[in-house]
This record gives structure tokens, C-alpha cells and sequence, in this order.
């Protein structure tokens, strides 16, 4: 062949060669081969200018190894040399050129690959043997330049397209990494949970391992919250160095994630060696530790927001993959900003729910303390509704028992009028005693709330000794002040040690002064009512009748109800006489006003009535008189009057009343009615006449006359007589005392009337009801007892025959108590009599002493008695005589 | 209540009506009215009790006191009653024998005028 065949097909080789290797040490390292059999070299080498240093990147002979990777730095060396002029260089022997020798070399040439006019690389061979080279060495190698020149560029391009390609999906790669871990750190506000899940994205697309520490809220210090190894075993043995060796601040350096907190800048090691390690062990578990977990590069990246730290992101890789570099770091610290953000967020997220979570137990807390304040000062009894109390105030106050505590200075003591808890039955529990040793003593003393922490560890007071024998470990004393002074305390105990805070005495200081108020106004209002209750019941009762009159065949009950003492004392009264002929006087009236004036003109008029009524003048006369002579006071009083008479043994009533209200009439079998008296107050207008109204009861009636205080305290007037009326209906068959009551409990209810209110209730008794008579055991009364008396009996039906020596029988014994009983000092004597069956009983009853019979034909009396009757038993005992005389009588009443 | 007494002279007797009822409250009316009668020399007293509704222990006082005082004075105190009780009354106190008893007030008048100073009991 000849040479430039030869030489073609060489190159055509190589070209050829250069087209199929994928990369461009490849090409090299083909061509080189190639031209290695063409060119009796002993080696040879390609070299690319990289920067200011010509690399090595294909080597054949003996000494290929080394040579490849060479660098050799721009020089005045001759590589560099033909690099510079870009003219190829042969030396058939350098001896004879006289060349430096470090080598064995001989022969040598070099060419520089061009392009466009540059010299990108050089080719060089060499030998051995001297003159091993021709021109055509040379010429061919310079072809051989050529080609490579483009093969390499193309090479070179195709690589760098390769390159950027590879980089562009590197960048997408990443974007699409940080794309995702954006979308997990959005999805929830536990970001515990989403920082794992973009560790467990981190790890192992960009590093084996990643841990996450977060600052603590209040920038105490960092917290992991994340530790994810590609390697499970790993990160287990991850979590335990952490344990054993916590990163510390104040270390000597500090540990790289304190660093970076710092700094707010991120760190980068892309080379970790052992003597690194060593360095930050420290001892040597640590190291051993540190050094199975095979670091060989990390990066630290802050979490940082705003210019604030939140935490630190950190990422490590082992001896297997390539080390981290600055455009990791870029990559780091994306996804360490948003991490920061998806932090920050629930920081922020969790800081609005905590305040929200406050005010909604502060708004909590406000309600229950208004409802507690509210329920104790509407209460007029607390001990009604203490239970009631613990228990809203157990929502606010945790307790297993709460009392309150009242002192009582006169005898320097405390009482426990209110408890709820267990155990508290006998007054010791409620340790109810004096004051002195206490804590409840303590707190009053000093107006300040106290708290136990735990009853066992103390013997300070007797509260510790008691409540701890009890199973009561802490407690909390708080004072109730009202007024300026403390009245008490409030206390609150429980079995946990050490419940009670500043928090709990604030929270109850409200609650105890409500307490204060509530008790403290029960307690005046009690002690006013009950001295005023006293100063008028004194005074009323001086002014009022001192007891009911028990007439023949009727029933009087009556009911005097002063007026809420805040109203001063009023001008009601009522009266009931019986008078000498048997006929009962009612009398009742209101003057108008009150205090100690009308009350003083209201024992006036009634004394005036009395004695009108005992002259003998009828109501309407009274009535009328008692209006002109007040009319002609000066200043005289105004007042309602009602007055009326009637007589039991024909039920003819007599009245006459002015400004008054209606008084009620039950009749047997009909409706209740209303006799109305119209006109005025008296002592108003001097002109007035006021009619008298007569009406004949059937025995069984009742009437009912009331004061306006009793229809006028529920202020709906109309209401209180629809209930007035119900009720006279309802209690129709209740004694008239028990009636007067069950009337006014009916009509006010539980109200307070501003107004006196006064209720007579009077009974015309029916036929059948049984005899009950008081008259004064005086000698003008046996009249009356003997007509009671015979009407009785003919009531109870006993035959004519036998009536006479009932009475004569009875009047002998009312003669003897007249006599007898009261020694010339007036008094009272009640026959009683009722018929049981076939018999009639009549007992005749005094309560003072017979004293010895003085023979006033005595003897005769009691044998007219015994005679007269068909038992006849006489019973003297210290508190009165009683005679009582039976009558077999056999005829059925009628 | 009062006792009604009426006094008049029947034949030189003086009689006492008495309506109503004699008890301790009315009954020394009657005594004041026999001591006026026998005050003024008369000791012929006839009580007429036929219209006395009642008549008590201190009513029977004061006519056996009544009676003694006629008695020494020469003359009698009668009485004059029918009903039932008033009888049972004189009779348990066995008073029916002290007194001269009359069913009529003429019997009683008629016996009274037989009586003179000094004459006992019939």
C-alpha cells in the first residue's frame, strides 16, 4: 500500500472511530490507539486546554496511567509552547536537538488541535528509539489533528449539550422537588407531619439524611420534630446520638445548627473528613457513633422568614454519592424557606387559636361569675339555693367542698351556715368554734385570701389538722368583704394537693363579695323585720284586741299581718265584742297613713266604737257619728270604717261602713257575694250620710272582711279580689282562724305588702255545730249562758220537757263558778255542750280556783245540779275547774 | 235581763208577782222588794212564782231568809208556783215542806188571811 493509502485509511479509521464513541475521552482514547499502531510510538498522550492548565485526557505506553489525569500548567514549557504558536513541533532526537531530558525519550513530536484558528489541545507521541520519526509521522499526525480537531469539538458539544440537557433536568428536577414540597407544607397546619413528609422527599433525592429542627416558641431552644435516614437502621442509631449528644449552643465552636441560627446564613461542608469528625466528637462514643453514620458532606440550611430564624434544615450525604455543592445549597435553602413559611403559618394559626381559646374561657369564665353573683342576689334564702351555687360555681372553681364561714364577733366565733361536699353533717366537720388558730380567722383578720398546698405538711392551723384528717389536701380561703368589713369567708377545699393558684382567689374574690352582699342583707333585713315586727306587734298588740270573744253559735278567727317594716307601722285594726245582749260587734278600718300617729288615732276609733256600740247605738249610727266628730277635728284623721252587728240567734246582720272594701258573704249553698258599702272615708266629708244595710244569715254562713293592704299589695287590684273570691270559696270549710290564714297565704302569695293587712273571718255556726261560749263569770252573764243554753238544746233536739232541766242544771254550775272561781276579780267562763249520739254534754269551764264553798245554800246548788242532770262530774285541778253534766237524752235531733 | 216584781195587796196580803228570772244577778231585787213589804209592818207575804221562768240556789237563799225574817215577825212568806221544775227544785231541797205551797195564788191569799200575829204555820 502506498503511504497516503495508508495514511488515508488510517485516518479514515480514526474518523470513523471518532463518529461512534459516545464520549469524548472515548474518542480520545480511540483515536489514540488507532494512531498508536499506525506510528511505532512508545507513548503518547491528548491533552485539552482547560482554562490555564492542559489536562490529560488520553494516554497510551508504559506510562499512560499517570499521564492521564496529568495537569500541567500554562507554562513556557513546549507543550505550551506549540499550544501559544499553534506550529507543531518534531524532534528526531532530542539528544542531538539538545532538548532537556527528564525521560527516556528520544523521538517526539507534537501537534496542537485546532480549531477556527485555536489550539484547544495538543497530540503528542514519543519513543524511545531515536529517529523512530518520519515527516510523514508528522504529516499524518497533523491530519490526524484535523480530524480530531472536529471529532473533539463535536464531542465537546454534544457533551456540553448533554451537559446543559442533564442540568435542565436537574433544575426541572428540582423545581418539581420544591414544587412538591410547597404543596405538602400547604396541605396542613401540622407541620410535625408535613416537614417529615418533605424529608422523606428529600431523602434520598438529595441527601441520605435530613433532620429538621424547629425554635421553640418561646425561643428556648431547638426542638427536632424530624430525623429521616435513607437507611432505617440508621435512623434509629441518628435519633440516639442526638439523645446522647444534644447539638449545643454554648459548645465550643457551636454545633453547626446553632451556627446557622445565629448567622441566618447557610453552611456547607462539602467534604467531611474523619479528622472533621474527630473534631466535633466529643469522646470517643460520639466519634464511633458519628462515624457509622458515614458523613462525608452536608449542608445546614436556616428556616428563616422575615428575617427571623424559625429553625434549621439539615441535610447530609454519605461516602457513596457526590458531594453537596453550592448549587445544592441553593436548593437547600428553597426548601428550608418554605418550611419556614408552612412554620411560621402554624405558629401564627396556633397562636390565634390559643388567643381565641382565651377569650372564650375568659367570656366563659365572666358568665358563670355573673350567674353565680346574679343567683346569690336574688335569693332571699341562700341556704335554698347553696346547692344550686356549688354547683355553677364548681364549673369555675374545681372543689370537693365549698362552705362559707360567718363571724360572729359577740362571741368572737365562726359559724358554717352554708356547706356542700361530703362529711360535713356534724359541727365539727363544719368546724364551727372560735375564731382564734384558724385560717378562716387569719383571712378575716388580714382581708386576704390564703391557700393551702397541702394540709398534710403543716399543723399551722386547725383547718389543717381537721380538713387533712377528712382527706381534704388543699384549700383556699377567700374573705367576703361587704360594706368595709369582712363578714366571713369563702372556702374551697379538695383532695388534690396543691389545686388552689392566685388565678382561683381572683376568680372567687367576686363571687364571696356577692355572698357578702346577699348575707349581709338577709341578715339586716331579718334583724330589721324581726325588730320592727317586735316594735309593732308590741304596739299593735297594745292597740289591738288581746284575744277573740267566743260567741254562742259562731266561730271568729282573725289575722293581723303588719306591714313590711320598711313601711313604718299602719293604722289597721280590727275588733270583735261580744256585747251583754249576746250580739257581736265587728269592727275593722283602716286610717289612712302610717307611723306611731295613725296607729295612735286607730286605737282611738276603735275604743270610740266599742263604747258606742256598748251604749247600744246601732253600726249605721256609729258610723255616722264617728264621721261628724271627726270632720270637726282640725287635722283629724281620714280612715275606712266597716262596723257591723249581728246577733247569733237570728242571724240578722247590721252594718254600715265607708271606704271600705266589700266584705264577702258565703251563704249556704250559693255563691260567694260581696255586700258593698258606698262612700267615702269618714271623717272626709261632713255631709255624708251613710246608709246601714240589714241582712238575715242562714245558720252555715260566713262573712269575711278584709283591710285593702291585702288586695292592694299584689298592686293588680282585680286579680287579688278574683283571688280573694277562690279562696273564700277554697278554704269554705277550714276554721275561720285557719281560713284568715289560708286567705292571705292565697291572695299575697310570697309578696310583700307595703300596706297592714287585717282579716276577720266570722262563722254563723250551723245548726248542728256544737256549743262554744265564753262569757265573764259575772252575775249578769248567767242570763246568757242559760239562753245559749236552751238554744243549744232545742238545737240538739232534746224534748221540750227535759230542756228546762238542762238549763237549770247548767245554770246552777255557771252560778257556782260565779261564785266560786274569781275571787270578786272578773274573768272568763266557757260553756261548751255537744250532743254525741243520744247524748248531750255540757261542760262549764273556768280557770281560776273554787275557793272553799261559803254556805250560801251552795249545798242546794249542787244537789239541784246532781238532780237535774244525769252525770255530773266535777274536776278542780290548778289551772280551773270544769263541770261537766250529761243528759241521756233519747229522741233523735231534728 | 231584768226580773219584773209587782206588788199589790190582796185582802190585807201582800203579794209579790214575779216574772222572769230569779238568779244571783236578779234575785236581791226580790229581796229588797220583801224587805221593803215586811219593812212596813207586813208579814203576810204571798210569792207568786207562777210566771218565774227560772229560779236559782240564791234565789232559794233569799226566800228562806225571807221567810224567817216573816216568821219572827208573827207571819209567813207562801209561794205560789205549778210548774214542773220549780217544783222538782223546791222538792229535792225539801224546801216544798218549809214553805207553804200553793198551786193558785187565791189558795195562797185565802190561807195568808188565816194567818194572823202570833198564829204558827198552817
Amino acid at each position: 500500500m502506498s503511504e497516503d493509502a495508508r495514511a488515508a485509511e488510517i485516518l479514515n479509521t480514526i474518523a470513523v472511530a471518532a463518529s461512534g464513541e459516545s464520549s469524548l475521552d472515548q474518542i480520545l482514547h480511540a483515536s489514540l490507539g488507532h494512531l498508536a499502531r499506525a506510528i511505532p510510538l512508545t507513548g503518547g498522550s491528548i491533552a485539552l486546554v482547560e482554562g490555564a492548565e492542559l489536562v490529560v485526557h488520553a494516554a497510551v505506553g508504559p506510562f499512560a496511567a499517570d499521564a492521564r489525569g496529568q495537569r500541567v500548567k500554562r507554562s513556557g514549557g513546549r507543550s505550551w509552547q506549540v499550544i501559544e504558536t499553534g506550529e507543531p513541533f518534531m524532534s528526531r532526537d532530542v539528544i542531538s536537538d539538545g532538548l532537556r531530558r527528564t525521560t527516556p525519550i528520544r523521538s517526539y513530536i507534537a501537534v496542537p488541535l485546532v480549531w477556527r484558528g485555536e489550539a484547544f489541545g495538543l497530540l503528542e507521541v514519543d519513543s524511545t528509539e531515536p529517529n523512530a520519526f518520519t515527516e510523514w509521522h508528522l504529516h499524518l499526525m497533523r491530519r490526524v489533528a484535523t480530524v480530531l480537531g472536529g471529532s473533539v469539538q463535536l464531542a465537546r458539544r454534544v457533551e456540553a449539550d448533554a451537559q446543559a440537557l442533564s442540568a435542565a433536568e436537574e433544575a426541572q428536577r428540582r423545581l418539581a422537588l420544591v414544587a412538591e414540597a410547597s404543596r405538602i407544607l400547604a396541605s396542613s397546619l401540622d407541620y410535625e407531619t408535613t416537614l417529615t413528609s418533605v424529608a422523606r422527599l428529600v431523602v434520598p433525592a438529595v441527601a441520605d439524611w435530613c433532620i429538621v429542627d424547629v425554635l421553640n416558641e418561646d425561643g428556648g431552644g431547638l426542638a427536632q420534630v424530624v430525623q429521616v435516614h435513607v437507611d432505617p437502621e440508621r435512623e434509629g442509631l441518628a435519633r440516639e446520638l442526638r439523645h446522647r449528644y444534644p447539638p449545643s449552643r454554648d459548645a465550643s465552636p457551636p454545633h453547626p445548627i446553632y451556627q446557622v441560627v445565629q448567622s441566618g446564613e447557610s453552611l456547607l461542608h462539602e467534604e467531611i473528613t474523619d479528622a472533621d469528625l474527630s473534631a466535633r466528637a466529643l469522646d470517643a462514643d460520639h466519634l464511633a457513633m458519628l462515624r457509622s453514620m458515614d458523613i462525608s458532606s452536608d449542608m445546614v440550611a436556616p428556616l428563616s422568614l422575615r428575617g427571623r430564624v424559625l429553625g434549621v434544615m439539615s441535610f447530609v450525604r454519605g461516602s457513596s454519592g457526590r458531594r453537596f455543592t453550592r448549587e445544592d445549597v441553593a436548593l437547600a435553602e428553597e426548601i428550608a424557606r418554605r418550611a419556614a413559611r408552612a412554620v411560621d403559618t402554624a405558629y401564627l394559626y396556633a397562636a390565634e387559636q390559643r388567643a381565641r381559646a382565651e377569650a372564650e374561657e375568659a367570656a366563659r369564665r365572666v358568665n358563670v361569675t355573673n350567674s353565680l353573683i346574679a343567683l346569690a342576689a336574688s335569693a332571699m334564702d341562700l341556704g335554698e339555693v347553696f346547692d344550686e351555687f356549688g354547683e355553677i360555681l364548681r364549673t369555675l372553681i374545681p372543689f370537693v367542698r365549698v362552705t362559707v364561714s360567718l363571724y360572729a364577733p359577740e362571741r368572737d366565733a365562726l359559724t358554717m351556715p352554708y356547706f356542700k361536699g361530703p362529711g360535713l353533717t356534724a359541727p365539727r366537720e363544719r368546724l364551727e368554734g372560735p375564731k382564734a388558730g384558724t385560717v378562716r380567722g387569719w383571712v378575716i383578720d388580714h382581708d386576704r385570701p390564703y391557700a393551702r398546698t397541702d394540709t398534710r405538711l403543716t399543723s399551722e392551723f386547725a383547718e389543717d389538722v381537721l380538713l387533712g384528717s377528712a382527706g381534704i389536701r388543699s384549700y383556699l380561703v377567700v374573705p367576703m368583704r361587704v360594706g368595709g368589713r369582712v363578714i366571713g369567708t369563702l372556702n374551697f377545699g379538695d383532695e388534690v394537693p396543691g389545686l388552689y393558684m392566685e388565678s382561683h382567689a381572683r376568680l372567687a374574690q367576686p363571687i364571696a363579695d356577692q355572698l357578702a352582699l346577699t348575707i349581709s342583707r338577709f341578715q339586716l333585713f331579718d334583724q330589721v323585720q324581726r325588730r320592727a315586727g317586735e316594735l309593732s306587734e308590741t304596739l299593735q298588740r297594745a292597740l289591738l284586741p288581746a284575744g277573740l270573744p267566743e260567741p254562742p253559735f259562731s266561730a271568729l278567727g282573725a289575722l293581723y299581718l303588719p306591714a313590711d317594716p320598711q313601711a313604718g307601722i299602719g293604722g289597721d285594726w280590727y275588733d270583735a265584742v261580744l256585747l251583754p245582749d249576746d250580739t257581736i260587734l265587728l269592727s275593722m278600718g283602716d286610717v289612712a297613713g302610717h307611723g306611731v300617729q295613725a296607729a295612735a288615732a286607730m286605737g282611738q276609733v276603735r275604743h270610740v266604737v266599742r263604747a258606742y256600740a256598748l251604749e247600744g247605738r246601732r253600726p249605721g249610727e256609729i258610723v255616722n257619728h264617728l264621721n261628724r266628730y271627726l270632720c270637726r277635728l282640725p287635722d283629724g284623721p281620714q280612715l275606712s270604717v266597716y262596723i257591723a252587728t249581728l246577733d247569733p240567734y237570728s242571724g240578722v246582720l247590721t252594718y254600715c261602713g265607708g271606704g271600705h272594701p266589700p266584705v264577702l258573704v258565703l251563704r249556704p249553698d250559693q255563691p260567694v257575694a260581696a255586700l258593698t258599702c258606698t262612700g267615702p272615708p269618714i271623717g272626709l266629708l261632713m255631709t255624708m250620710a251613710y246608709p246601714e244595710g240589714r241582712l238575715t244569715l242562714e245558720q252555715g254562713s260566713r262573712l269575711i272582711a278584709y283591710t285593702d293592704g291585702l288586695i292592694e299589695a299584689t298592686r293588680d287590684i282585680a286579680a287579688s279580689e278574683r283571688a280573694l273570691a277562690e279562696a273564700a270559696a277554697r278554704t269554705r270549710l277550714e276554721p275561720p282562724s285557719r281560713a284568715a290564714a289560708s286567705l292571705v297565704q292565697h291572695v299575697l302569695g310570697g309578696s310583700l305588702h307595703e300596706d297592714d293587712v287585717a282579716v276577720m273571718v266570722f262563722d254563723l255556726l250551723p245548726v248542728d255545730a256544737p256549743l262554744s261560749f265564753s262569757v265573764p263569770a259575772s252575775p249578769d252573764s248567767l242570763y246568757r249562758v242559760r239562753r245559749a243554753v236552751r238554744a243549744f238544746a232545742k238545737r240538739a233536739g232534746v224534748p221540750a220537757e227535759r230542756i228546762e232541766e238542762i238549763v237549770f242544771a247548767v245554770g246552777e254550775a255557771a252560778l257556782n263558778t260565779v261564785e266560786h272561781a274569781y275571787r270578786g276579780i272578773g274573768g272568763q267562763m266557757q260553756v261548751r255542750g255537744e250532743r254525741r249520739n243520744g247524748t248531750v254534754i255540757i261542760t262549764v269551764r273556768d280557770v281560776g280556783h273554787w275557793r272553799d264553798p261559803v254556805d250560801r245554800g251552795r249545798g242546794r246548788g249542787m244537789k239541784i245540779m246532781r238532780e237535774f242532770a244525769d252525770q255530773v262530774e266535777v274536776d278542780t285541778g290548778t289551772e280551773g275547774t270544769v263541770v261537766r253534766l250529761a243528759w241521756q237524752v233519747l229522741a233523735k235531733p231534728r | 235581763m231584768e226580773v219584773q216584781l209587782n206588788r199589790r195587796n190582796e185582802n190585807g196580803v201582800e203579794v209579790l208577782d214575779v216574772s222572769g228570772e230569779l238568779d244571783i244577778y236578779t234575785s236581791p231585787k226580790l229581796r229588797t222588794a220583801i224587805q221593803d213589804v215586811l219593812a212596813g209592818g207586813r208579814s203576810r207575804v204571798v210569792v207568786n212564782l207562777l210566771h218565774t221562768t227560772y229560779l236559782d240556789s240564791t234565789a232559794l237563799s233569799v226566800l228562806t231568809s225571807a221567810l224567817k225574817q216573816a216568821r219572827d215577825a208573827g207571819g209567813t212568806v207562801a209561794l205560789v208556783y205549778n210548774q214542773p221544775q220549780i217544783e222538782k227544785i223546791f222538792t229535792i231541797t225539801g224546801l216544798h215542806e218549809v214553805f207553804p205551797v200553793f198551786r193558785t195564788e187565791p189558795e195562797a191569799v185565802t190561807a195568808a188571811r188565816s194567818w194572823t200575829a202570833g198564829a204558827s204555820r198552817s
